[in-house]
């Protein structure tokens, strides 16, 4: 190139772009609010991937082993190194143990490593350095432990983390508890070879006769074999031997809330969605109930309040998913569209039959119509009646699974009676006066306003109907301004915040611009939502004892222990 | 082009505008742009302009286009800040307010940027704008900036905008005079102000003869009224439209009859504009870069590029006509392949002129006139109690004004002002006239004495340039830093003096031939005048006091101690990060539910180079410290914590230098280099076998308090982690370091600084936290018993000015003799036997078994004998007049120790000649 002397640096550049394009997660940003409630009220320490409590108790105790040994240096790299030798040995040990050769162990951290390996007649040792064959079972630099369990057992109470101690930089177990734990768990595997010959070893390998008789004690299922160890957890779990918190009542009560269900649903195999229905409405729709005791109310209406959030989300997350679909479809992709267009396409949108408002639209019907021939129908399934109902059409589950599915009903539709169904719900709830942060009741009062006009809290998308439905807007320009400010706006806001991070990243699905929308084209079809901690919190009572079975399993009924902390003792 | 560093970015045909905004340290700002998305602005490039430390920032954008969007931000809480911590001006022209410009200045450059891209997330998120940027650092303003700020003033002066908008031109003009400074001849921005712009086109070609028009835009106007005028009155033999099939908005029929054969002698061709990098999987989108090139037959190339779309609103008209748009005019040859060959947009292949279409859309803006309103509300702003609107044109009688609130008052009219006083302490966000059958789009009002405010607070808080930056920046960065660290820090005898002169900064060449000379460039002044309280009181000495802030600005020495305590717990929090973060490989969940946001890859971090000039000046500038730690002078001066805490930031200073000399297109310092400025800082601090370095000048209870100075910023690990690099430096580095470690060793020893903790975190510096810090503190606790005989009889010739010690093999039976020349013939025996014993007292510990220890002195090799048993000495020297050398005993029973201090001394020598 060659330009005019003095101009050189002036030739025009294009431009790339500025930040990296993702598709994000959760385009809307709504889902944070239930985790947090999740994290903090309601199941702290029990996230989502943790499953077999006696992890806590391993980990504690090796991390007391390292403190003890005097190892060095005392930071949590060389701690990390340490758990990861042998984690390989005790989850090796837990896949050996005889006791589920007819039904694999689930959930061991590292199995897909370590199976193949025990599974091979001519291996005859365990190699556990981390260079090793078997080294590679994970890339977190603490293991398992720093992967899934570290934050939560500092939420139990059992671990002083690195970043709270400002002597020492790794985590510790936390006084008396914590080494109460370790201690527990030592006793159970104290006499095993491995512990009195190779519990020092940081490379070579373990003889599988070693790993295998350290199984015998240390698997999984031996924790309801070990009293004292088992009892301690259960307590921790429980919260009654650390520092009363609010989060670890919480988590009690959920625990006792888990067990009521445990113990009248016993012979109904339970998964998320199906526990998602009959904390709902009580049913599942497949002749299966459950009311909850009277005791476990107030935890009951706490997860309640979750499940509510999910469907307005979940509805708000079909607005936006068919929103995209309906602009790419436009083709603004490539020049941009007005959102009036989306109005227009509203106001054609037909009302399902079984309504029984005829063949109206969702432009010639207003919102208060519709809000009313809902009401109609008396949404009276779950609480505050906590009385089994019918699954019929009309409920957010099966708006939720129609979702413009199944021809009778488009999926904005389906949505706005959603949120319509939440808003009558909610409103049954403060009728009631549950909602009044004087009755004691403050975290339902809270939970109901949490996300408040940033996240779109319950509250506020209520309050948001209440007033259309007072204007006597019309259903399509509700949704319309619906779809404006808590599905455009609100992405546009999510999207806007990920470019002021460190690395910021593009997750716009659509500009918004002078002309109009603009989309760009993702392929996205659903957005899932978040797991609400069914199998953490399954898995907790069924590895502590507490029930017979796992809640995905039949005959999941308490056991005795199980009945004695259901009553109280 | 005048810049004085040019910032080396042409090598690069690409242009990534955040990073443009993410290295600005400027002042002033003003952006011209037709659209501005301001919820997109508040949330991302105004953290960046304050971080920056852009105090006055100033938006002028289309006024219809801001109306319309503006109420629904305002609603939504999704614009806060205007008006308020900047300034938002309605422009109003006949059609659209389309320019795409951005003009930053401050004290250490400025940039400006003409190009295509409006203020919106789609100009930074999808590229395909198409920029002249010129960045600059110093004062040397150059060409296209101080057009581009000619421009703004002369849009303010013909009244577009309001006269807030006229004042921030002008603040901007008044703080950085060289910008107002008059631009003789050709200008390189044009704007369509006074010409329309294709006529100043045609003047720039003149009577040469066209060969080929390339014309790019992603809108022309329905008739081609622009295309067509283009090529009457150029008369190209060929046209080359590029386009984008399904995204240009271009009146397809009308282009393909243009290109019918028999209509003209006119070669058209139509090709696509695409992506370079284009796959199937990008979302296709549009280019939004708009140009003209005009090839001549002379083989000249002429660009125009900027903001005018290929129509008549842009290009066949002025301002007060339809659009205002800026644009640049470069002249050059092989322009096409500059743009297109090797870049990331280039020319396709044919494209069928008929598949494209003309709809409405910007082109409404841009092509049709609104109607024309009685009057036009050009701005407000608040101030005293007093909402003042400004308007143009004749104000109805039946004019109100309505607040955002919904309250209507009626103004009173001042000239071409309506005022409303307003006795609240807050004023409205946004302002509308409504009069009799009309009313205007609402205008943001500027809050003037919160505007204000905020400007004076940045000051404080941004005009710190942060010591980390010296990781990554170039040379804007060190300007900066440099700058404020000289104004602030007092480094040698000459900044003392400089102060109680009250002289100027010294600039790189000051330092650079201070350091040369190793002597202030000052005039002496007498020490013993200088009165220590009054010395404290000036403004770089107040620096250092942690209430205080430098006289004018808001910082203090403790602010960069503040950052470096910050950028340790980064690197704590980084290690935690990398320990606990790695991806999920296992258990196939992910981290389903538990975090919302997916983890990326860290992205390399990228450094800019930075010229030899500021290579040199650092290099100086640390230097110059080194000499102050050596002049006793300037340690009578200045009280030790200062000396400390100049100590820390130039450790640290060499710690960033050293994560840089990694990467040797952005080194600062080669690693040698580093190295070596290490030792030197090092021992002229701690000290050496040689010198007491300035730790020693320091009594115990000082010793302590300073080491406390020390741990708290962590200075103490830092030191230890340089300590271990320069142990394994090679060659000299490394045979010198010991010396100076061991050293550092024995006084920290003494405090207790060497301890775990210390020996953790500087494995933190060192990035090899897996070693045990035990490890780390043994090795440079080795330091104390080192030996190097080299290094010795180095120091030994020069303590002696001896011209030669060596050890040599000389047949003697008990091992090797030391071999002395000296510098100069002696004449009695003093300088010899000090020098064996000197020597002695180390070569005895050296080989404790040795009985007899000999020395070789001066041409004739006298021999010095010294005899442990009976600490006897001997001389044995080779007698002229007979074969039998010639003994003499010096001494008995004399330690080395007592001859080792003989120059002040009368030597214990009773001599007396020995036949054995």
């Amino acid at each position: 190139m060659q330009i005019a002397p003095g101009e050189m640096a002036l030739m025009p550049r294009w431009t790339v772009p500025s930040f990296v394009r993702t598709s994000g997660r959760y385009p809307l940003g709504l889902e944070a609010v239930a985790l947090n409630q999740l994290a903090t009220d309601l199941a702290a320490g029990l996230p989502v991937l943790s499953r077999h409590p006696r992890y806590w108790s391993i980990y504690t105790y090796l991390i007391k082993q390292y403190w003890d040994r005097k190892r060095m240096p005392q930071n949590n790299t060389a701690l990390g190194r340490f758990i990861k030798t042998r984690e390989i040995v005790f989850a090796c040990a837990a896949l050996l143990c005889p006791r589920h050769n007819h039904k694999p162990l689930l959930s061991i951290v590292g199995s897909r490593t370590f199976r193949p390996w025990l599974s091979d007649k001519q291996h005859t040792d365990i190699p556990i350095s981390a260079s090793g064959p078997l080294g590679a079972y994970i890339q977190s630099g603490m293991g398992g432990y720093g992967q899934i369990y570290r934050q939560a057992m500092s939420e139990l109470g059992l671990i002083l983390l690195a970043e709270d101690n400002a002597r020492v930089r790794m985590d510790a177990p936390f006084s008396e508890i914590g080494v109460a734990v370790a201690q527990a768990f030592e006793a159970a595997i104290a006499d095993t070879v491995y512990v009195r010959r190779h519990l020092d070893q940081d490379e070579g390998n373990v003889p599988m006769d070693v790993v295998r008789e350290l199984g015998e004690v240390s698997c999984f299922c031996q924790l309801t074999h070990h009293a004292p160890e088992h009892d301690l957890l259960t307590q921790v779990l429980l919260g009654r031997v650390q520092a009363p918190t609010e989060a670890h009542q919480q988590r009690a009560e959920t625990i006792h809330m888990f067990l009521d269900l445990a113990a009248k649903t016993a012979n109904v195999p339970l998964s998320e969605e199906r526990f998602r229905k009959l904390l709902y409405y009580g049913q599942d729709g497949a002749g299966n109930e459950w009311s909850p005791d009277l005791a476990v109310h107030n935890s009951w209406r706490r997860w309640w309040l979750i499940q509510l959030r999910q469907y307005a989300v979940g509805a708000l997350y079909s607005l936006f998913i068919d929103l995209v679909h309906w602009g790419i479809d436009q083709g603004a992709t490539l020049r941009p569209l007005q959102f009036s267009a989306y109005g227009e396409r509203a106001c054609t949108l037909p009302l399902p039959s079984y309504l029984g408002l005829g063949s109206r639209t969702l432009g010639d019907t207003t919102l208060h119509e519709l809000a009313d021939t809902l009401s109609r129908s008396k949404l009276e399934d779950g609480w505050p009646s906590a009385q089994a109902r019918d699954l019929g059409l009309l409920s957010e589950a099966a708006l939720e699974v129609d979702d413009g599915r199944s021809h009778q009903i488009s999926a904005p539709v389906a949505a706005l009676m959603t949120l319509l169904l939440v808003r009558q719900r909610l409103g049954a709830i403060r009728l009631r006066g549950y909602l009044e942060p004087t009755q004691g009741e403050h975290l339902l009062h809270q939970m109901v306003r949490d996300g408040d006009i940033d996240r779109w809290s319950v509250a506020t998308i209520s309050a948001w109907l209440d007033q259309r439905i007072d204007d006597n807007a019309i259903a399509a320009d509700a949704l319309a301004d619906l779809v404006r400010e808590m599905v455009i706006d609100q992405h546009l806001r999510v999207a806007r915040s990920k470019l002021g991070q460190a690395q910021p990243e593009d997750t716009f699905r659509f500009h918004d611009d002078s002309d109009g929308l603009l989309f760009i084209n993702h392929h996205d079809t659903a957005v899932n939502p978040i797991s609400i901690r069914f199998d953490a919190i399954s898995e907790a009572i069924y590895g502590l004892g507490l029930t017979k079975a796992r809640l995905s399993e039949e005959g999941h009924a308490l056991t005795e222990r199980g009945w004695e902390i259901a009553s109280g003792n | 082009m005048a810049t004085d560093s040019p910032i080396d970015q042409q090598e690069s045909t690409e242009l990534i505008l955040r990073d443009v905004f993410l290295r600005g340290r400027w002042r002033h700002i003003i952006f011209l742009t037709y659209t501005c998305d301001l919820p997109f602005f508040e949330a991302f490039l105004l953290p960046l302009l304050i971080q920056g430390g852009t105090q006055h920032i100033t938006i002028a954008t289309d006024g219809p286009t801001l109306a319309e969007r503006l109420p629904r931000w305002l609603e939504q809480g999704e614009v806060r800040e205007a008006g308020r911590s900047y300034v938002v001006c309605s422009a109003h022209v006949p059609r659209s307010f389309h320019p795409k410009v951005v003009l930053a200045v401050g004290e250490m450059g400025g940039a400006v940027l003409i190009g295509s891209g409006n203020v919106s997330p789609f100009g930074f998120s999808f590229g395909g704008e198409l920029f002249s940027l010129c960045e600059w650092a110093g004062n040397d303003t150059p060409q296209l900036a101080r057009e581009a700020w000619e421009v703004c003033r002369e849009i303010a002066r013909i009244s577009v905008v309001d006269n807030v908008f006229f004042e921030r031109v002008e603040a901007m003009g008044r703080a950085f005079p060289m910008l107002a400074t008059a631009v003789p001849g050709q200008h390189l921005v044009r704007h369509n102000l006074h010409e329309p712009l294709l006529d100043q086109l045609v003047q720039a070609v003149g009577s040469r003869r066209v060969d080929e028009i390339v014309a790019w835009a992603p809108f022309a106007d329905k008739l081609l009224a622009a295309v067509r005028a283009l090529v009457n009155r150029l008369q190209p033999a060929r046209v080359t439209l590029a386009l984008q099939p399904g995204l240009t908005n271009i009146n397809g029929k009308l282009l393909a009859d243009l290109a019918l054969p028999g209509h003209s002698d006119i070669q058209w061709n139509f090709v696509e504009l695409q992506r370079a990098t284009e796959k199937p999987s990008d979302a296709y989108s549009i280019i939004h870069a708009k140009g003209i090139l005009v090839s001549l037959q002379d083989g000249s190339d002429l660009l125009l590029t900027g903001s005018p779309n290929l129509s008549g609103a842009a290009l066949l008209c002025t301002a007060d006509e339809a659009n205002l748009e800026i644009a640049v005019l470069l002249s050059g040859t092989n322009l096409k392949d500059a743009l297109f060959s090797g870049t990331p947009i280039r020319l396709g292949g044919d494209v069928d002129p008929l598949t494209m279409q003309w709809t409405r859309s910007e082109a409404i803006a841009t092509d049709e006139a609104g109607a024309i309103a009685p009057i036009l509300l050009l701005g407000a702003h608040w101030n005293n109690h007093m909402l003042t609107l400004e308007i143009r044109g004749d104000c109805p009688e039946s004019a109100r004004v309505v607040l955002d609130s919904g309250a209507i008052y009626s103004p009173v009219r001042e000239g071409a002002q309506l005022c409303v006083p307003l006795p609240g302490s807050a004023p409205p966000r946004t302002v509308s006239l409504q009069w009799d059958g009309g009313k205007s789009g609402p205008v943001l009002v500027a809050d003037l004495p919160r505007l204000s405010e905020t400007a004076r607070e940045r000051i404080g808080i941004s005009q710190l340039y942060a010591l980390p930056d010296l990781a990554t920046g170039g040379d804007d960065a060190f300007v900066a830093l440099m700058t404020q660290l000289g104004e602030t820090l007092l480094i040698s005898t000459s900044d003392v003096v400089r102060i109680l002169h009250g002289s100027q900064l010294p600039t790189p060449e000051d330092e650079a031939q201070e350091v040369a000379r190793a002597e202030p460039p000052q005039p002496p002044i007498e020490l013993g005048d200088i009165d220590f309280r009054m010395l404290t009181q000036r403004p770089a000495a107040q620096a250092y006091t942690r209430s205080s802030l430098v006289a004018g600005h808001g910082w203090n020495v403790y602010s960069w101690l503040d950052e470096i305590l910050a950028h340790f717990q980064y690197l704590q929090d980084q290690q935690q990060a990398e320990q606990l973060a790695r991806p999920n490989s296992e258990m196939g969940e992910g981290n389903e539910g538990d975090d919302e946001s997916e983890k990326q890859p860290s992205p390399e971090i990228r450094r800019w180079p930075v010229s030899q000039r500021i290579r040199v000046w650092l290099r100086n500038r640390i230097r110059r410290f080194i000499l102050g730690l050596h002049s006793p002078e300037f340690l009578r001066l200045v009280p030790p914590e200062w000396v400390v805490i100049d100590y820390v930031i130039f450790l640290n200073i060499l710690e960033f230098m050293w994560t840089r000399a990694q990467e040797p297109r952005s080194a600062v310092l080669a690693p040698q280099a580093y190295r070596e400025l290490a030792l030197e800082l090092l021992t002229a601090f701690w000290g050496s076998d040689e010198e007491p370095g300035f730790w020693g000048s320091l009594d115990e209870e000082e010793a302590y308090e300073y080491g406390l100075l020390l741990i708290q910023y962590r200075a103490d690990s830092l030191t230890l982690a340089t300590t271990a690099r320069l142990l394994t430096s090679p060659e000299e580095i490394g045979r010198r370091a010991p010396y100076t470690v061991a050293s550092f060793v024995r006084y920290t020893g003494q405090i207790g600084l060497l301890t775990h903790r210390a020996a953790e975190d500087a494995l933190l510096y060192l990035g090899s936290n897996d070693q045990d810090p035990m490890t780390l503190l043994a090795s440079v606790r080795n330091t104390l018993n080192y030996f190097d005989w080299e290094h010795y009889l180095s120091k030994l010739r020069k303590r002696w000015g001896l011209r030669k010690a060596r050890l040599e093999d000389r047949g003697f039976k008990q091992g090797k003799a030391l071999v002395v020349e000296p510098s100069e013939p002696y004449t009695d025996l003093h300088q010899p036997l000090a020098v064996l014993a000197d020597c002695l007292l180390v070569w005895q510990h050296q080989e404790s078994e040795r009985p007899v220890f000999q020395m070789l002195w001066g041409t004739n090799e006298d021999v010095y004998i010294y005899n442990v048993e009976g600490n006897k000495w001997r001389r044995r020297q080779v007698s002229e007049t007979s074969e039998q050398p010639k003994v003499d005993i010096l001494a008995s029973d004399v330690d080395p120790s007592e001859f080792a201090a003989w120059p002040q001394q009368v030597a214990p020598i009773a001599l007396s000649s020995d036949s054995t």
